[in-house]
């Protein structure tokens, strides 16, 4: 198994010899483990990414339709 | 009192609740299948009037949330079709990135390690890259790296929610993720 095996792995779904050999690969490869980071790196960012508001004005007309809902009977 | 009891009486509160807790993210599922930010506020409205109409026949076999983003991504995908949106298709082989890896597949260098997510995110490039990024992937490897990875779903939530098998969903995961770390690898070269 050589790096380009290893980085389009599913790693989850490898079983019997190729986890085997992915695992022996990953702990020995400066590189993979390296690009591993930055895979790992990547959706931190993405999970850190800022959250935005809805608009008041968004809020409002949902509410709004919320409210003629109640009263008609929900 | 559970939220839906609470909505079904009634309860602006209970709403507010909902709408402050899922709004941004149901206009940022909405982006994975149409062509604008606008076009997905207008889906995450409608959304919410069609589950105030559907609250009474909420059976609760699902997660409200799940329940909820499974709407908006019908009324998402129809809003696309009838805008005529053309998308990449999902079973789309990812870029190989074969100058990486030298003849034997080995890598030709070790790559960068980048910076810590704060410190990415203060890079302008950084967030237009990814934004861009997300912006060209296939719809379903969108949805799935916005549901895991932007609002931390679990594996199983975003396989109830977009209707795929556990390994397909990790497949189309693992594409999308590689594809945004390509991204950042783009901007951030050498120099990270």
């Amino acid at each position: 198994m050589m790096c380009r095996d290893v980085v389009e792995a599913d790693a989850e779904s490898l079983t019997g010899l190729k986890k085997l050999l992915y695992r022996f690969h990953m702990n020995v490869c400066p590189s993979c483990q390296a690009h591993q980071k930055q895979v790992e790196t990547t959706v931190a960012t993405l999970a850190a990414m800022p959250k935005d508001e809805p608009s008041p004005d968004a809020r409002e007309k949902a509410l709004a339709a919320f409210r003629k809902n109640t009263k008609q009977g929900v | 009192m559970e939220l839906i009891d609470r909505l079904r009486q009634g309860d602006e509160a209970a709403f507010r609740e909902l709408f402050d807790s899922h709004h941004a993210m149901l206009v940022r599922l909405a982006m994975a299948y149409v062509k604008n930010a606008s076009v997905a506020e207008e889906v995450a409205q409608d959304t919410w009037t069609a589950v105030i109409d559907a609250l009474p026949s909420f059976e609760g076999r699902s997660a409200l949330k799940t329940w909820i983003a499974r709407i908006a991504i019908n009324r998402a995908k129809t809003r696309a079709q009838r805008d005529g949106r053309q998308v990449p298709l999902d079973d789309e082989e990812p870029n190989s990135q074969d100058d990486r890896f030298n003849r034997i597949g080995a890598f030709r260098r070790t790559p960068v390690a980048f910076d810590n997510p704060e410190a990415l995110l203060l890079n302008r490039e950084v967030r237009v890259a990814i934004d861009k990024c997300l912006e060209g992937l296939p719809e379903q490897q969108r949805a799935i790296v916005t549901l895991r990875d932007i609002e931390g779903w679990s594996s199983e939530e975003v396989c109830n929610v977009l209707e795929l098998s556990e390994s397909n969903q990790r497949v189309l995961l693992h594409r999308g993720r590689g594809r945004l770390r390509a991204a950042l690898e783009a901007v951030l070269g050498g120099r990270s």
